[in-house]
Order: structure tokens, then sequence, then C-alpha cells
């Protein structure tokens, strides 16, 4: 009689307790808090913590999403090769294939149309990218908590700039390009829109960093607040303020690349064309794209730096 | 001249800085001011340009009642001819020397030109002639933040002076510096005193550099002036009384 | 030597001839913003196109009213590729899955361009393909990617990839940010290697990590939109098109969903990124 119980019952005491009844266990002290004995006769619950439940909820979101957007490696891996149970009818069987057939060899021949529309392409962004920072630069005074004192001004700037920042920049282009018309012009507006929101946002976070002392000390001079504002403050900031302008240029030489697909200037129209109709001629487009990005951060760069 | 006729001041939160102060302080008079942190002096000082508005009582700077009425244009105008130095300097530690100086003159010149930093050659004039009068003008093009305390304070002193003040406001101009630059320090606001007859009020934390360089000592505690005479006959007694205790240490910058 | 009404002395007199002049680099920079604004304006024609305005009222009126129909068709339509809410969710999917991508790709990719892992010569490697990778705007990877499977698919990868570049740089900052000193404290206790990542690196890195993520997350929300519009999903096609073709009702719709959309996501993600650097 004592050998039964010794031995243990394989399917109850293994399987049962062990695994089954551990797992839950285990997922249940995970969600719930329960009390540990801490030493004899003290328990103490654990700290409930959100943390597992918001695991559990994003890797169900994560899943759902990676369904929903044929996201998978799988899958991938059979478009690009070709090996898999997958069938298409309608395009040759993998991605490979594909680039080769329609991308290759690369049509140079495009280079000769989009000189100017690269030429246009920087000019937008390099005239969208002046006038937005010098506009920026009032507004982010009125939305510094240390110079303007009236919550009148301070919130209502705040939130002008907080929902700016809310349209991607391609949205904006194509309102102006209904208001204006196509062309280069509501390319150079969206990106002074976009230009005008982040570098204030990115000032008056600066500004309201700065050593006030000289400020008030000019002001005890007899001098208004603007002038106290441009004698004492602007040379702290000054040089953050190229450096925010130029990083902003570059980031915007990229957009406006982009912004032609809606008819607002640039490459983008001659892009989605040849997209279209000469898929060959892309490579080449995005090559000199690219370029032209890298020529224009390098020398940023470089000026940002002389700027320290 | 500068007349308080029972002026107190009481802060937005309740506390009462001062109370009932009456003091004349005639053109070209070196006056400091000593007691406890938290006695009045800063607030004191803050009266004369109107820093903080006093809430009881009359002053008077130079004929302008300082009141209510002063504001806007009228106060920048009258702030013009005062000069404050502070103890952090309250310098512009990336520009120049001189630019830093010009600063003062800001104030006068136009719009535009303030706004893109030109300053007239008469303005240039005065202030290389501040920088001269400190014995720094050839630092005049050297930036700022790469000068020593005491140079900074120079420069500091120079920007009042290119105001072309009648009075200057100093509140513990030296309490940063070493013994021997708070000395130098201190002998040019003697210097700037009787030679331009500019009056200086100067809060003094170390007692040892007021009685030297000033001719009345004004004492402060609680708010109240419990103490107002040439520096000749302040004693030991007098010193315990407006502090309240013996003297520390602390209170003392050579020892 | 123009007269001043003020004595002046001879020292003073020669540090005034002293100044230093920036005219020179004033007007050589003055010159040079203005030739390129000029350039850059002979890019504009400016023929004034009053209509905009009317455009613009016509546009407005909408906004607050778009209509029955624009409503129950884009609403409720049946068909996803018209369907405001679908697309908007879309859009949410494409970054949030760009996004986890990215993140996943740059964690090992960091690691590897950490001069404090891999010593000073070796991480020049990684941090080299990371400027590359930045160097390419989102959508000429969603240009590429278009091969495999143009749509959803295309948006994400090209998220992913593009990710990777502005996630892997601040990670990298955070790596080698480390203190070794909880490092060292670890090994006087006797921990084992695994241990001490886990007890020591990991808790230091996962809260910077997260809030990169984030961030980018914000960032690639409205990337997701604007790669719609070359044709990788999302409401970008929609809205665009729809603004192109004046059908204003439509745009209202779409902006109903956009925007409301993206001031939530970034209210929220500043709130969880506020809370992590408090210490959540």
């Amino acid at each position: 009689m004592t050998d039964s119980k010794k031995e243990p019952n394989f399917i109850k005491d293994v399987l049962w307790k062990k695994w089954i009844h551990g797992s839950y266990r285990f997922i249940r002290n995970i969600l719930i808090p329960y009390d540990i004995e801490i030493e004899k006769s003290i328990t103490v619950k654990t700290p409930f913590s959100l943390t597992p439940y918001i695991t559990i909820l994003s890797v169900i979101v994560l899943l759902y999403s990676a369904s929903q957007t044929h996201f998978s490696i799988p899958f991938i891996f059979e478009r690009l090769t070709g090996l898999g149970n997958t069938v298409y009818v309608t395009q040759p069987p993998t991605a490979i294939q594909y680039f080769i057939l329609y991308y290759l060899p690369p049509d140079w021949s495009v280079v000769s149309d989009i000189a100017n529309p690269l030429i246009e392409t920087v000019q937008m962004a390099f005239l969208g990218s002046l006038i937005g920072s010098i506009l920026a630069l009032p507004a982010a005074i009125l939305a510094s908590s240390n110079i303007v004192k009236s919550q009148y001004i301070l919130v209502p700037v705040r939130l002008f700039l907080s929902f700016l920042r809310t349209l991607p920049i391609i949205i904006y282009a194509s309102l102006f390009v209904l208001m204006v018309g196509f062309g280069a012009l509501p390319g150079v507006m969206a990106i002074i829109v976009f230009t005008f929101s982040i570098v204030a946002k990115m000032l008056f976070e600066r500004i309201e960093t700065v050593d006030m002392g000289p400020y008030e000390a000019i002001q005890s001079t007899g001098a208004t607040k603007l002038q106290s504002f441009m004698a004492a403050i602007m040379p702290q900031i000054l040089p953050n303020f190229y450096s925010m302008s130029l990083y902003t240029f570059e980031i915007n030489v990229r957009y406006a690349a982009i912004l032609g697909y809606v008819g607002a200037g640039g490459i983008g129209e001659y892009l989605n064309q040849t997209f279209e109709v000469n898929k060959a001629g892309v490579l080449p487009i995005l090559l000199f794209i690219w370029i032209i990005v890298v020529i224009i951060e390098t020398t940023s760069r470089f000026l940002r730096r002389r700027f320290s | 001249m500068i007349k308080f006729k029972e002026v107190g001041k009481i802060y937005p939160n309740g506390t009462e800085a001062l109370k009932n102060v009456t003091l004349d302080i005639e053109q070209g008079e070196f006056v400091t001011i000593i007691g406890l942190s938290g006695a009045g002096k800063s607030t004191l000082i803050r009266l004369v340009n109107k820093m903080h508005d006093v809430t009881s009582g009359e002053l008077i700077v130079n004929d302008v009642p300082v009141d209510g009425t002063l504001t806007g244009k009228s106060l920048r105008k009258f702030r013009r001819k005062i000069g404050m130095v502070f103890q952090s300097f309250n310098l512009i530690g990336r520009t120049t020397v001189l630019k830093n100086v010009l600063a003062a003159r800001v104030a006068d010149i136009g719009f535009f030109k303030s706004l893109l930093g030109i300053y007239s050659l008469e303005d240039k004039v005065v202030s290389l002639n501040a920088l001269e009068k400190l014995g720094i003008l050839d630092k005049a093009y050297s930036r700022a933040d790469q000068l020593s305390g005491g140079q900074m304070q120079r420069v500091a002193l120079a920007r009042t002076l290119a105001q072309e003040p009648k009075i200057i406001l100093a509140d513990e101009p030296v309490a940063s510096l070493d013994p021997i630059t708070a000395t130098q320090v201190m002998k040019d606001f003697e210097k700037i005193n009787k030679e331009f007859n500019i009056t200086v009020i100067a809060n003094m934390h170390h007692v040892d550099m007021a009685m030297k360089y000033a001719t009345r000592v004004i004492g402060i505690r609680d708010g109240l002036v419990v103490y107002d005479g040439p520096t000749t006959t302040v004693t030991n007694d007098t010193l315990k009384m407006i502090y309240g205790r013996e003297l520390t240490d602390d209170d003392i910058m050579d020892n | 030597m123009t007269k001043v009404n003020k004595e002046v002395s001879n020292d003073v007199q020669v540090t005034l001839d002293k100044e230093p002049s920036h005219l020179l680099t004033r007007v050589i920079t003055i010159s040079f913003l203005g030739l390129m604004t000029i350039w850059g304006l002979s890019a504009i024609d400016m023929k004034f196109n009053a209509g905009g305005f009317q455009t613009a009222l016509n546009m407005s009126r909408y906004l607050f009213d778009p209509g029955e129909y624009a409503i129950t068709t884009y609403i409720t339509h049946a068909i996803p590729a018209q369907s405001v809410p679908l697309l908007m969710l879309e859009t949410l999917m494409i970054a949030f899955i760009g996004t986890v991508l990215g993140a996943v790709l740059s964690i090992p990719i960091s690691f590897l361009s950490s001069k404090n892992i891999v010593g000073e010569g070796k991480s020049i490697y990684g941090t080299t393909v990371i400027t590359m990778i930045r160097t390419f705007p989102v959508f000429i990877w969603a240009l590429i990617f278009i091969v495999i499977e143009g749509g959803a698919l295309a948006g994400v990868l090209a998220i992913g990839v593009s990710s990777i570049g502005m996630i892997s740089k601040l990670f990298i900052e955070a790596i080698e940010d480390i203190d070794k000193g909880i490092l060292e404290a670890l090994d006087s206790t006797g921990a084992t290697a695994l241990q001490k990542i886990r007890f020591g690196i990991i808790p230091q890195l996962t809260v910077n990590f997260l809030s990169v993520t984030i961030y980018r997350f914000e960032i690639n929300v409205k990337n997701a939109t604007l790669l719609g519009v070359v044709g990788a999903g999302g409401i970008g096609f929609l809205l665009t098109d729809a603004t192109l073709n004046f059908n204003f009702d439509v745009v209202a719709v779409c902006l109903w969903g956009l925007i409301p959309t993206v001031i939530i996501i970034d209210a929220i993600s500043t709130y969880i990124r506020n809370k992590l650097a408090t210490g959540e």
C-alpha cells in the first residue's frame, strides 16, 4: 500500500499537476495579483501590472495586422523565389523575375527628361524651407511661455502648431493644388506649412530652455521686450535655428520629390508616369533622386557642423 | 535724488518684505545695503527701477514718482538712466564683449536697427570708452564666455556705464568672485562713483567689502531699516544688531 | 574719420579701427540666399488663381457636411477600397507592422554597430549601412518593394526598411550610453553573462527602445498615408485622388477619418513616451 503512494501516477501527477495545472497557475499568476508569503505569517499581494495584458493585446494586433497586410515571411519568400504552393495568374511567378523583366535593363534615356523636374524639386524644397523657417521664428516666440505670459496667446498658438503637424505633407500638397492649380506653387506652399510647423515646435522648445538672465538685464536698461529678445535671446538660439532649418531642408528634399504625384511640381509627376508606362525608367530616376539627396545632405551636414 | 517715504512692500503671496522705509539718497552717494538674506535688501533695490512695485508709501526718483503712472514708454525712458549689475553677471556668452556693452544702447535705437544689430558710431564710441574706463578695452572683441569672473563683471559694469546712467544699482555684485577680483571690481565701483558722480546703491553680502568701499551703510532687518549712517560710525554692536546674531565667516570675504 | 561729439582717446580709436568686419561674409551669405531665392521663385508660375479661394471655400463647406452620398458610400461601403474606416485601419496596420518590422531588424543591427559591443573599428560597417539606408526616402523603397506585391505589403516593407535608419541611430546612442557600473555590480555578485544581460542591460535599454519605436510609429502613420499615393495601400490614394477629381465630399470624409486618427495617435504616443520617461 505504501508503494502506490510513493510511485507517482503518471497521468494524475505528471500530466495534470505539472504541465496542465502548472501552466494554468503560471498564467494566472502573471495576470492576477496573488499572495506571497515573505516571512512566517506575513503575506503580501504581488502588484498588479498591466504589462502582460498589453503584451497579449499587442501580439493579437500584430498577428491580425500581419494577416491583413499579407505580411508573412513564407509568403515573401515564395514571392521572391517562386518556391511554394500559391499560383499567380496575372504576373510572372516571382518578384525577382518581375523585377528583371520590367525594371531591367534600366532605360537611361529618361535622364534627359528629368533634369528640369529635378531642378524644380530642389528649388521647391529650398524656397519652402527658407520661407517656412523664417515664418517659424515669430510663431515660436509667441509659443514660448518664458517670453509670452498670456495664456490667451500661448494656448491657441500651440494648438495651431500641433494641428498643422497632424496632416501629412502630401495632403497639404493636394489641397493646395486644388486651390492654386498644378505646378510648383502648391508644392512650395505645402513645404512652407510643413517646415513652419516643425521648426516652430523645435524652436520654442529651445527658447524655453534659454538663459533668461541677460534678457532681464537688458529689460532693466529700458529696452522693450522685443529689443531685449533680439539682443539677449536671439544670439543664444541662432545656431540652433540654422541647424534646425538645414535639417528640415534635408527632409524637405525627399518630400519634394514625391509631391509631384499629386501635381504639385517636381520630379514626382514624371516618376509616376514612368512607373505606369515605362518601368525600366524607374531605377535611373530613383538613382538620380538619391544622388541629389546625398549631395544636399552632405552639404547640409557640413554646414551644420560649422555652426556647431 | 532718491526719496523713500514710508515705503512698504507686500508680495502677492503675503510676505511683507519692507516696512515703513523712509530715507533720502543724494546724487553721487555710494550706499551699501547689508543684512541677512531675505531681510529685504534685494527688494529695496528693485523698487528703485520698478522691477518690483511699491505697495504702500511714496517713492520718488529724480523727481519722477515711481508708481502706477510709470508704465510703458515712460517706464522705459525712466529705466534708461538707471543701470543694474547682477551677481551672475548676465552677459550673453556667445557674443563679443563689445556687443554685450552695446546691448545697453539697444533701447535708444530704432526698431529695425535693433533687429539687425546695427549700432551707430556714437554708440560704439560710448561703449568702447566705458570698456576703457574699466581697463578691459583690449578684450573688446573677445567672446564674453572666455573671460574670467572678474572681467565679466567689469563688462557688466561697462554695460551700465554705456547707458550713461545717473544711478547704478548693484545686487550682490561681487558675491561670486574671489577676494582679489572682488576688490578690483569694488575699486571700479568706487572710481565710477567718484569720477562721474553716479549714485551707487549696492547690496552686499560680505560686510568687510561693504565697509571698505561705501560711504554710507543702510542695515535692514526683517524689512525694517535698523541703521542708516556713515560707514565710519559702524561698530561691531551695530553689525550684531543688523544681523541679529554674531557675524560668521560667511559674512566676511577676506578671512 | 567721422566727427563724433565725444572725446575719443587714442586707444579707443585704435580699437575702433580694429573692429573685425563681418561685412564680407554677411554680403556673401545674403546675396547667395537672395540668388537662390530668385532661382527658386522662377519655378513658380505666378498666375494668381482667384478661383483658388473659391475652391477653398467650397471645400470647407463640404468639410462640415459631406452630404448623404459621401457618408453612406464611403463609410459603410462594402468595398474595402472605398471605405474610409477600413482604409484608415489599413493605414494604421501598415504603420504598425512596418514599425515593428523595422524595430525588430534594428536590434541586431544596432548591437553590431555599437562601439562598446563590437569595438570602434568594426562598428563602422554597421553605421555605414545605416547611413546608406537613411539616405533613401521612404517612397523609393516602396517603389522597389512593389514588385513583391503592390499594395499594403509594399508599404509595410518600405516602412520597415526605412525605419531601421532612425530607430537604429537612436538605439545605438542608448547602447553606447549603458552604465557599466551596473554590470560591474552584477559581476561582483557572481552573475552569469546571460543574467547580466537580463538584469543589467535589458532594463536599461527596454524603456529607451520602446520610446524610440513609439516615436517612429507616430511618424510612420504619416508615412503610410504618403505611401498610399504611390500605391502602397492605405488612405493616401483615395484622399489625393478624390482631391484631384474635385470630389470634395469624399475628401471631407477622408479627412474626418484621417485628422482625428492622427491627433489621437500623436496624443497617445506623447502620453506613453512621457510616462516611459518618468518611470512607468
